[in-house]
């Protein structure tokens, strides 16, 4: 029994040809069946907008390599013939990549620890991946072993989120704002918010906002259609850019994006409503180009105001704080894999040296007691001692073919030497491989 | 002290240390699990510390007020509880990496000045004294608690106001929790540190014949008091908010610390702590 993977990623393939690859749920239980019909007992998919992969397990690792490989194919020359570009289909082999056993599993423990994502640490990819386990086990395709490997790779995924700082901080500007925005306010929940401006990034920055449950959005411009349709969109409502100022003493958080040439508030304009405020603190956004706010303003007890230049530096901060975390994320993943390695070896090499060692005590046994039958005189105390010393020639003949089948799990070996061992000592292990590709639906999905 | 009393206040103190340690680690790497060790062996290392007071106050059969030692027990104990207290509610497990460093080596200290005075003395005698230390003990640590959060508060505010965010990595909160946690604190501490003192001023009359003595101890409290009068209705009535208050808790824990452990060690007077 073998795992195997075929994919690729946006590092090995431009958008174009990720495109090709790309799969949705119906098009993932698709290839999930053509898998298994290609001689897979067991697969899994996952896709996500910057990679495709196909995890297989079968009984050689030629056929779990072909499954996924062939059904890949199968898949893309589909797209490329309805796209009516065959120029795709040429080049496919240059963007795959192959790993197997240990490998395979190291590529997606590292993958759901957002190692191998765009943006370091990313939160999505660890829910892709449960997913993409999910949409396995509905499909019947998950058995023991992509169960074991997508647990694993969760739980890698997991720790390593809140093991290391790979996850911390925000690591977009509309992102930096909120997490800024809530050192200033425990909680976001029923603050009230002014947009003045109604740009694209405003509408980001709101967006985000709204999904920490702020109370009241108002949204102030210059023309008010625009105020009104920005309004719609995020949920809040639109006020007279004339009015900002009476507002001001009101609102909690302040986003500024308007292309006016002269600030709309001054040092004058925010102090005095800080003064009304009575010192609850103000947190403003500026990021209009020219600045909109005063950037005296910041020295207003109370008042923290952030520009784009601001944001931008403590998105970099963060992603460079993420960067030193790569080492410590890369233990953890190697920790999980050594883990789901010696789980493998645990389910395929067991068998093999349970039969191993009972045919060779049996054997040891029955000619001792045979020899034991001769020498009835013997005192039971020597009788001990003969059948001692049988059991330890049989051990430390036995130990290192014991070794040697483990290592071989290991090494991706295995079915050479299982075969041979039983060849050797004429074991009867049936089947080397436990999953036999029966219908696996009741592994509890998380 | 008995030898039971030492042991078990070196056993708290040892897991007082334990639990700084957890939580200097849990500040730099603000792993939760880290944070859950952090708590559980500073609680352990509570319940060692009440064991041994609950101990100490069966042996004297009220509570012990005779010593600078009692005295610094019981003060941690209370501060230790407050801090549970809050913990929790305001998020403030990052105030544990200061404050458990302060209270393991109070502990030691108290551990350490094996009390003179057994017994107490017949003019420390009545629930009159009972009551005014235990007030006023009580206003302290919910003074020394809102200068920790005014300590946080400011560190916050400097963080955000020089846009520097990577020097607080740590969670520290967010500032209106802080300032409500302070504002909260001192709302709290006032009255116990004025009745406090009103209690002391009448055992004064009961005992010296005149509610105010020129006593150090007493007059440095009552210029506290004074001190917190101002603070409590600027912000009440003045609306004095943020930074401005988070310094003033700061220099009013300061002033108590003066009070506690400055006039105790350098000036006589009739308080013993």
């Amino acid at each position: 029994m073998y795992l195997a993977l075929t994919g690729l990623n946006h590092k090995t393939a431009p958008v174009a040809v990720r495109e090709a690859f790309s799969v949705d749920e119906e098009a993932a239980v698709r290839l999930l069946t053509r898998v298994k019909q290609a001689g897979a007992t067991e697969a899994a998919v996952l896709s996500t907008c910057n990679r495709t992969e196909i995890y297989t397990v079968g009984p050689t690792q030629e056929a779990a390599d072909r499954a996924g490989r062939q059904a890949l194919w199968a898949l893309a020359s589909e797209r490329s013939s309805t796209m009516a570009d065959s120029m795709l289909v040429g080049s496919h082999d240059d963007v795959l990549y192959q790993h197997y056993d240990r490998q395979a599993a190291r590529h997606l423990f590292s993958v759901a620890a957002g190692l191998d994502s765009l943006i370091l640490g990313e939160p999505q990819i660890l829910g892709q991946v449960r997913d993409a386990y999910e949409l396995a086990a509905a499909s019947q395709s998950a058995g023991p072993v992509v169960s074991e490997l997508f647990h694993r790779g969760i739980r890698a995924g997991k720790r390593v989120r809140t093991e290391t700082r790979i996850a911390e901080g925000a690591a977009s500007v509309s992102y930096a704002a909120v997490e800024l925005a809530k050192r200033v306010f425990q909680s976001l929940k029923g603050k009230r918010v002014l947009l003045i401006g109604a740009g694209k990034m405003a509408e980001l920055a709101a967006k985000n906002l709204v999904d920490q449950k702020v109370g009241t959005l108002l949204v102030a411009n210059r023309t008010p259609q625009s105020a009104a349709t920005l309004a719609q969109s995020v949920g809040g409502e639109a006020v007279s850019l004339d009015a900002v100022h009476t507002l001001l003493p009101t609102v909690d958080i302040v986003i500024a994006s308007t292309g006016a040439r002269t600030p709309i508030l001054t040092r004058e304009t925010v102090a005095y409503a800080m003064r009304l405020r009575k010192g609850e603190p103000l947190f403003m956004i500026d990021i209009a180009v020219p600045r909109d706010i005063e950037p005296a303003v910041h020295q207003i007890d109370g008042v923290f105001l952030y520009n784009i230049d601001d944001l931008k530096a403590v998105v970099d901060a963060n992603l460079s704080q993420r960067e030193a975390s790569v080492d410590a994320a890369w233990r953890i993943v190697d920790e999980e894999t050594l883990r789901f390695v010696k789980w493998l070896q645990g389910r395929l090499a067991a068998p093999v040296i349970r039969a191993l060692r009972e045919k060779v005590s049996a054997t040891a046994e029955a000619e001792v007691e045979r020899l034991l039958r001769r020498l009835d005189h013997l005192p039971e105390q020597e009788k001990a001692q003969v059948r001692a010393l049988a059991h330890s020639i049989a051990g430390k003949l036995l130990h290192h073919p014991t070794v040697r089948l483990k290592t071989s799990v290991e090494e991706g070996t295995h079915g050479v030497v299982f075969r041979s061992i039983s060849d050797l000592f004429d074991l009867d292990i049936g089947d080397s491989s436990p999953s036999s590709g029966r219908s696996f639906s009741g592994e509890g999905a998380t | 002290m008995t030898p039971a009393l030492v042991a078990l206040l070196a056993l708290s103190s040892l897991f007082f240390a334990g639990a700084s340690l957890l939580h200097v680690v849990y500040l730099r790497s603000r792993r939760s699990d880290l944070g859950f060790w952090a708590t559980l062996l500073s609680l352990i290392a509570w319940v060692a510390l009440s064991a041994g007071g609950v101990m100490r106050t069966a042996l004297l059969g009220q509570l012990p007020r005779g010593s600078f030692s009692d005295g610094l027990l019981l003060f941690i104990w209370l501060l230790a509880t407050g801090f549970f207290l809050v913990e929790r509610r305001f998020h403030l497990r990052v105030g544990g990496a200061i404050l458990f460093p302060l209270i393991t080596l109070g502990v030691v200290v108290a551990a350490m000045r094996p009390a003179r005075v057994e017994g107490l003395l017949p003019i420390l005698q009545g629930p009159l004294v009972a009551w005014h230390v235990s007030l006023i003990f009580l206003g302290y640590c919910t003074f020394a608690l809102a200068g920790l959060a005014g300590f946080l508060y400011l560190l916050q505010e400097r963080t955000l106001k020089s846009k520097q965010l990577t020097l607080l990595n740590f969670d520290v909160p967010a500032l209106d929790t802080l300032e409500r946690l302070l504002a909260s604190l001192v709302a709290w501490g006032y009255p116990c540190l004025t009745f406090g003192l009103l209690l002391g001023a009448l055992w004064s009359r009961q005992v010296w014949g005149a509610y105010i003595v020129p006593d150090p101890k007493m007059l440095w409290a009552i210029a506290t008091w004074i001190f917190y009068t101002a603070a409590f209705l600027g912000r009440w009535v003045g609306g004095w908010r943020g930074r401005r208050n988070a310094i003033l808790t700061l220099v009013g824990f300061v002033a108590v610390l003066v009070n506690y452990v400055g006039i105790t060690f350098i000036v006589q007077g009739i308080h013993r702590f």
